[in-house]
């Protein structure tokens, strides 16, 4: 069996991120399958004396290193990445490193991964933009919040002025320089997978993969009263402008009176103090507006993920960036509950046609016409029963790491 | 404990200074401030007084493209105009930094760098009877060069300049009259108010030390009058100030200002930047330089040295320099040690081979490559600009191999383009700017166009002017003509005059258009938006280039006779 060296830039336990949650259930799966995995997590605390590392298992390493330049994506500590995290991985002596993010940590731990151990090969999971975008990888536009369709120099300096449009040329380039190093990516969507190949890696080394699910098991539809509608709505995730709060809100606001009488929204999710002052402000008022409609249940617990879904019909995401491939998504699907989403990048691909209804993204009277339509009993029951987890990740995950040993 | 200690010495070191002031101008009831600030280290500015209390002021934010250019930070501008006085001894620049802190610096004492600006009140001093005032004097070893105003109707006889004991020094004086604003607005119906501006150039009848306190000469109608100069200033110190100094009362948009530069300008710019200035070059080496290189690359570092992290990626990533000698020149002693931590690090990420050459003075672009090709070890050579990005990995040995296969090659260019592929160089032509008259400059055409509407083939072809950007020549070569010329200040025009040298001496220049490069050159200084002191330089260069090869470019290039200067 193959010895596996995951790199993630938070521990799932400390910083529930996608892209820590999707390693996370890689590893854990990997490890099921006879796998001898190694996962190194990043972490901003100091350690004891001044060590580079710390342990929180036997197979879990806490790595303490930091940025040192948001623009280039440049270490802060090149020791931290070549001497420190170089003579760990060489003694681990792992096949694959499977790695999911350089942030926080720098770029350079490809090279210098690749440095450590000349034969492995480095497996990189895509999980955003943000090689691709300087503004948090959200390919939205800065000032605007207008969809940034391609990032070109001379649009990315009318974003971030203090950078000239050759500088965004010498950083993209710089990016591919170090992504050279990796031998296979991986993407969750095709829409992300196909963003990286217009910037510039090469498609014979992408493959689009489903993020690995820990078990899980359908829950039931919630039991509907003779004549009932499908009325409970949810959304899961961060009170955050790019996850689209305000046009949820603002579409439930939308609804005749008759019908907002019926309905309900729990929004499960935290960090709404972390907001701007206009965001929190304007949510405020909307939830003034919606008192009895809209419930604030706050953050959860994976392990009541099951419990939550299990009280709602429809889980809705309407973020204004595009998404890759939001764990919301699988999460509903894998427990049979349908969506609405944004009709956008990772969440047109995974629910159009697929797994429920789409509705004009950023646009609150769109989404307030397919809260309608979701309420009538026979298009949950349309939806819901097409369900389809993806149950072969897993099984793809392994095929790809087969095949990078064929050759 | 001791580590600790030291590492927050290094770390205060380290640290450079947040804000920058440029110039401090007092206006009629207060004062304007003009600078920037490093947006990673600071986050606002402001006016208070000494004891702290805001003090009520216009505080405006400027763009300034310059600052990242030419230092690789973040600048924000930002004019301060205050009407509260203009005692700046009662002011203090308020600065609140992005880690939450605050510090002030006094405004007084703030100015050691300010440009010479003419945009103030005149103050006027009177000298029997002649109403004037000798504002400065930048002194050099031959030369001393005096600004100022005089009402005395542009009837001047005689200057000259001597020391306290009434001792002339001078032999000789080049005096330039003309129109100044400040004072045709103070003194408007004087007669000869609009020739009051006064610049002489006056040689020295002994080269060496000037009198602190000096004295000018003049003779207007027979009588003679003796005027101390205001401030006087050792050029030689701080040339780059001296000569912002020195030009601000130029104005080569005026003709006659023009016809005067070889005479009252350029002889003081050659002296504060004297073609034979040394330099010590410390050269610090990185892994193995191969023992047969197929070409020494000679890369000058200046303000940017981050450009180094994006090439030495890209050389890496394309194995285009594997068996080539690199060398980098920093010719920007205030970065040697952020040089040095680059190096190392970039060294230790790439694993790439290379040198890198600390000059402890500031030579200029043609100087720093000269002492770069000094310590080359091939007989080939490539001339780089640090912000060309390559973009494969045979591009260095296909102008190599033009020079191995042909004798007569003179210098090897490539086509280089924009960021967003269009051109920037595909050879250059001489042309003429409306503005200057009779001045030739250096012309790029299809500059910002799609290579589709290049009338060129993408081939080899002669081409007699190249870019330096990116340009091949055989060491032997380079030094039989002298290298770059050092008389072009700050980096202008060596590439034509080298290019001319060859061609003189008998050789081809050529050009590849199917070798390709990203050139992302700074934004270049518009010929024709006249008035910063770059462009005043770029134009003394421009001078110095068609006093020596004027003639021979209307032969080469059939130019038609233009006005003459």
């Amino acid at each position: 069996m193959k010895k596996v060296l995951f790199i993630s830039h938070g521990h799932p336990e400390l910083s529930k991120g996608g892209a820590e949650v999707a390693s996370w259930n890689l590893f854990k799966a990997l490890q099921e399958q006879g796998c001898e995995c190694l996962y190194v997590a990043r972490t901003g605390d100091s350690s004891h004396g001044g060590s580079t590392f710390s342990a929180r298992a036997d197979d879990q390493v806490m790595l303490h290193t930091q940025m040192g330049d948001w623009f280039t994506l440049s270490a802060g500590n090149v020791k931290h990445l070549f001497d420190d995290l170089g003579a760990l991985v060489k003694q681990f002596s792992p096949d694959v490193i499977h790695i999911h993010h350089y942030a926080h940590m720098g770029i350079e731990i490809l090279p210098a991964l690749r440095q450590a151990a000349p034969e492995a090969k480095i497996v990189f999971t895509l999980h955003e933009f943000m090689a691709i975008c300087m503004h948090n990888g959200q390919m939205v536009k800065k000032r605007s919040l207008k969809l940034c369709y391609k990032a070109t120099p001379a649009d990315c300096h009318d974003c971030f002025p203090q950078h000239s449009p050759g500088d965004f040329f010498l950083r993209h380039s710089y990016l591919l320089d170090q992504f050279a190093h990796v031998d296979c990516f991986i993407s969750p969507s095709q829409f992300l997978a196909e963003r990286y190949i217009e910037w510039g890696i090469e498609r014979h080394k992408m493959n689009v993969i489903e993020n690995v699910l820990p078990d899980f098991h359908a829950v039931a539809p919630r039991p509907l009263a003779e004549g009932g509608k499908r009325s409970k709505f949810a959304f899961f995730g961060q009170v955050n402008p790019y996850k689209g709060i305000d046009v949820l809100l603002e579409a439930f606001l939308r609804l005749p009176d008759e019908t907002r009488a019926q309905v309900s929204l729990d929004i499960h999710g935290a960090n709404l103090d972390k907001q701007t002052g206009d965001l929190q402000e304007k949510v405020a008022s909307l939830l003034e507006q919606l008192r009895g409609t809209v419930s604030m249940r706050g953050a959860y617990e994976p392990h009541q993920l099951p419990s939550l879904l299990a009280e709602c019909d429809w889980v809705i995401i309407p973020s204004i960036w595009w998404e890759n491939s939001p764990v919301v998504i699988q999460e509903a699907i894998a427990h049979g509950r349908p969506l609405i989403g944004s009709n956008i990048g990772g969440m047109k691909e995974k629910i159009e046609g697929k797994a429920g209804l789409t509705f004009d993204a950023r646009s609150s009277s769109s989404l307030a016409h397919a809260i309608e339509q979701a309420m009538e009993p026979h298009c949950f029951d349309h939806w819901q029963t097409q369900l389809e987890p993806p149950f072969d990740s897993l099984a793809k995950q392994i095929n790809v790491l087969d095949s990078l040993f064929l050759d | 404990m001791l580590k600790q200690v030291l590492r927050k010495i290094s770390r205060r070191f380290r640290t450079s200074k947040p804000v920058t002031i440029d110039s401090i101008i007092a206006t009629a009831s207060g004062f304007e401030v003009a600078g920037w600030y490093d947006t990673a280290q600071v986050s606002s500015v402001s006016l208070i007084d000494i004891s702290g209390k805001d003090v009520e002021a216009e505080i405006e934010s400027v763009a300034r493209p310059d600052v990242i250019q030419a230092t690789g930070k973040h600048g924000q501008g930002f004019h301060i105009l205050s009407a509260a006085g203009n005692d700046l001894s009662q002011f203090h620049l308020s600065i609140e930094l992005t880690n939450g802190k605050r510090t002030s610096v006094a405004l007084s004492g703030a100015t050691a760098a300010v440009a010479q600006r003419l945009d103030f009140s005149p103050t006027e001093d009177v000298h029997d009877g002649l109403v004037g005032k000798l504002e400065f004097a930048v002194y050099t070893d031959k030369h001393v060069f005096v600004s100022g105003w005089l009402l005395d109707n542009n009837s001047i006889d005689s200057i000259a300049i001597s020391d306290s004991s009434g001792k002339a020094l001078t032999a000789k004086a080049t005096i330039l009259r003309y129109g100044r604003k400040d004072v045709a607005d103070a003194f408007k119906g004087t007669l000869g108010v609009s020739s009051a501006g006064l610049a002489v150039l006056f040689e020295l009848e002994q080269p060496g030390e000037i009198p602190a306190k000096l004295y000018v000469d003049l003779n207007v109608d027979d009588v003679t009058h003796r005027i101390k100069v205001a401030d006087v200033f050792n050029g030689v110190s701080d040339p780059l100030t001296s000569i912002k100094r020195v030009l601000g009362p130029w104005k080569p948009g005026n003709r006659n200002h023009l016809l005067k530069a070889d005479e009252l300008i350029l002889p003081v710019l050659y002296e504060l930047f004297p073609a034979d200035k040394l330099a010590k070059a410390q050269s610090i080496q990185f892994g193995h330089i191969p023992a047969s290189p197929k070409a020494s690359v000679i890369i000058p570092l200046y303000g940017r040295i981050d450009f180094m992290r994006f090439q030495l990626s890209n050389f890496n990533r394309h194995k285009s320099l594997d068996d080539y000698d690199i060398i980098y020149v920093l010719d920007d002693p205030s970065l040697r040690g952020k040089a040095l931590r680059l190096a190392k690090e970039m060294h230790k990420i790439l694993g790439i081979s290379f040198r890198l050459l600390l000059l402890s003075e500031n030579m200029g672009f043609g100087k720093a490559n000269n002492i770069g090709v000094a310590h080359a070890k091939s007989d080939n050579l490539i001339l780089l600009n640090s912000d060309i990005l390559p973009s494969d990995s045979s591009w260095a040995d296909e102008l190599i191999t033009v020079l191995n296969d042909k004798s007569d090659a003179g210098l090897v260019g490539a086509r280089l383009l924009f960021e967003d592929g269009s051109m920037q160089h595909d050879g250059m032509v001489p042309m003429h700017v409306s503005e200057y008259p009779g001045l030739l400059f250096n012309d790029h055409p299809g500059k910002g166009w799609p290579v589709t509407l290049s009338p060129h083939k993408a081939e080899l072809a002669e081409c007699p002017l190249v870019t330096a950007a990116c340009v091949a020549i055989k060491t032997s070569l380079y030094n039989e003509l002298g290298g770059f010329d050092p008389a072009y200040v700050l980096g202008d025009f060596e590439d034509s005059d080298l290019c001319l040298k060859a061609i003189k001496a008998g050789k081809v220049n050529y050009i590849r258009r199917d070798t390709v490069l990203y050139h992302l050159e700074r934004q270049s200084q518009n010929l024709v938006e006249a008035g910063d002191w770059k462009h005043k330089v770029t134009l003394l260069n421009a001078i110095t280039f068609n006093n020596r090869w004027a003639d021979n470019l209307a032969e080469l290039f059939s130019l038609g006779k233009e006005v003459n200067r």
